[in-house]
């Protein structure tokens, strides 16, 4: 598999605050990457860095297997922030700026004020635009020039619920074309729902690269109810299957620690004489996982 | 190149202010090139004539027209300051370089359109001077003197670079209009501090004053501003020469170290900017 982006022991110093520590991982052609921490962990210094707006203080990178050239970023589609614009201009004459820089053709122009829905606001200035509108511009000017990678930081920041369902809807379809897509987000929801694979950041330090089903060794969870919940409970404890058994209002919560079919429970507990009414078994949320990696990495 | 001066016009010419200010600024030349054959101002009853004391008259006419139009540098600079500050405070900078332009070549298109409109300022004022000439002046010694057009390019083009260096230094557009303004009067204040210490005015007569300070070179003169200021000094005049011809003006020369120390300051004040753009992260 190809690699589409290198990263290479990269640091950034404020000061004497690190905001980037001795961040490498790398980002394979196709897949959607979700690069994740809370506010102020250095996702979009360590973007900041790779889209040439902010100088590095050590460490490299590579874009598409080649050291960075001014032509990369042309390949690269991103949206940094809240979506920037020259506001006197329409959508069109901003999209037309855009397409000089990424020696784009013009007539790419309208096909993604089509794939964006913007077609007939085209010769209305950017500063009457919504948020909504902005953020689909936005997008609509970093995929001018069908890029190879799509990067965006919070792209659904500030949007109220139906732009951010347009924004999703619109990050999927571009993740369906085959575009490699870098998604920041503290938002992990988000990330769960279209991400393949994670970098987790923490004070700028990376805790975690790799897919989304690798990142904790974990078989997932149960949930469980019985007309019997005591009888439930104590029978789940008394297995070895689990390592966590909990009850939670009229359920009962239990994470596996091997590998167990449900089909295989529902029979052992059907012998011990517990009927279940209610068996979901279910991959350990991704918020979950990501507590634990943050609190692991400050204890 | 073609592809920067494309970006650079979309961004320029549908701004709105922009392209009033710039068409105002050459109504202004032009209106300045209308206005003065026919301005006869009243002094003390004696009607001054302009163009009878030769003000139009080749060679004169150069450092005349290009002295006079040069007070309009700091319209253009205004320009080249808010387009540029805009692009901070827009954030727009920073998007054009994630789209894919690299330092050098944002700064290399603002540098583009300042060159430009210099030049188009630079040749305007060259027809308006050979028109003007043409029919005011007797003379049709059309060359001598035209270096004072080139000496205007420079000026132009310095005070330029410096309102550039002072944009992208200061990012705003009121502090780098302000420090524009506060720099020039600040180094005139230099000069006249360093006039008065140098030539000791307190202990000396009025004829003694006047003997010095044309006998020493004052290294304030060389300050950015002075300097720029200097390649085209106040036009001489001469009332001998008036009283025996009834030309008031006299020929001079281009200053040409003043001249020369500008062109040093556009390449010191373009290449600090591009250092500093370089150098900070946005």
């Amino acid at each position: 598999m190809k690699n589409v982006l290198e990263i290479n022991q990269l640091s950034k110093n404020f000061g004497s605050l690190k905001a980037v520590d001795q961040v490498s991982f790398s980002v394979e052609k196709g897949n959607v990457y979700g690069l994740l921490g809370p506010n102020g962990s250095g996702k979009s210094t360590t973007l900041g860095m790779i889209l040439n707006v902010i100088n590095p203080s050590s460490g490299s990178w590579k874009w598409f297997g080649e050291e960075p050239k001014t032509s990369s970023l042309q390949k690269v589609g991103a949206i940094i922030e809240s979506p920037k614009f020259y506001p006197y201009l329409s959508a069109q004459k901003n999209l037309e700026i855009v397409a000089d820089i990424k020696h784009a053709p013009y007539e790419k122009v309208n096909e993604k004020l089509e794939l964006v829905g913007l077609a007939d606001r085209k010769n209305d200035k950017f500063q009457g635009f919504s948020l909504g509108m902005k953020q689909r511009l936005a997008i609509a000017a970093a995929l001018l020039n069908d890029p190879e990678v799509l990067i965006l930081d919070e792209p659904t920041n500030g949007l109220d619920p139906q732009g951010i369902i347009q924004i999703r809807e619109i990050i999927k379809q571009i993740a369906a074309n085959g575009t490699t897509i870098i998604l920041a987000s503290h938002l992990l929801d988000e990330v769960e729902k279209v991400c393949s694979h994670v970098v987790i950041l923490n004070k700028g330090k990376m805790l975690y690269s790799g897919s989304v089903d690798e990142m904790n060794p974990s078989f997932g969870a149960l949930e469980l109810s019985s007309s019997n919940l005591d009888a439930l409970e104590n029978e789940l404890k008394m297995m070895n299957y689990f390592s966590k058994v909990n009850r939670k209002d009229d359920k009962v919560f239990a994470i596996l620690s091997e590998e167990l079919p449900s089909e295989k429970l529902n029979q052992l507990l059907f012998d011990k004489g517990i009927v279940l009414n209610h068996l979901v078994k279910r991959r350990e949320s991704l918020e979950n996982q990501f507590f634990q990696l943050i609190q692991n990495s400050q204890s | 190149m073609m592809r920067l001066l494309h970006i650079e016009w979309n961004k320029i010419f549908y701004n709105t202010g922009t392209r009033i200010f710039i068409i105002l600024y050459f109504l202004m030349i032009l209106g300045m090139g209308l206005i003065l054959p026919n301005f006869h101002p009243n002094l003390n009853g004696v009607e001054v004539n302009f163009i009878k004391m030769g003000a139009l008259e080749f060679p004169v006419i150069w450092h005349n027209l290009t002295w006079l139009i040069g007070f309009g540098k700091f319209f253009l600079a205004i320009i080249i300051i808010n387009n540029l500050s805009n692009e901070y405070s827009f954030g727009t900078m920073k998007q054009n370089l994630i789209d894919g332009l690299s330092k050098k070549e944002f700064f290399g298109s603002k540098v583009l359109i300042t060159f430009l409109l210099t030049l188009f300022s630079t040749i305007f004022v060259l027809v308006l001077g050979l028109v003007l000439g043409n029919i005011y002046s007797e003379s049709k010694d059309v060359f001598n003197g035209i270096e004072f057009v080139l000496g205007y390019f420079v000026e132009i083009f310095a005070y330029l670079s410096i309102a550039t260096f002072l944009t992208i230094f200061l990012k705003k557009s009121a502090f780098a209009i302000l420090s524009l303004i506060v720099l020039s009067m600040g180094e005139s204040i230099v000069k006249a501090a360093e006039f008065m210490l140098r030539i000791n005015v307190f202990d000396k007569s009025d004829q003694e004053i006047e003997q010095s300070s044309t006998a020493i070179k004052l290294f304030s003169n060389y300050l950015p501003f002075n300097s720029n200021g200097g390649i085209i000094d106040y036009p001489p005049i001469s009332l001998t020469n008036f009283l025996t011809n009834g030309k008031l003006f006299t020929l001079s020369e281009l200053k040409w170290d003043m001249f020369g120390i500008n062109v040093f300051y556009i390449l010191l004040f373009l290449g600090l900017s591009l250092w500093i753009l370089k150098k900070r992260d946005l």
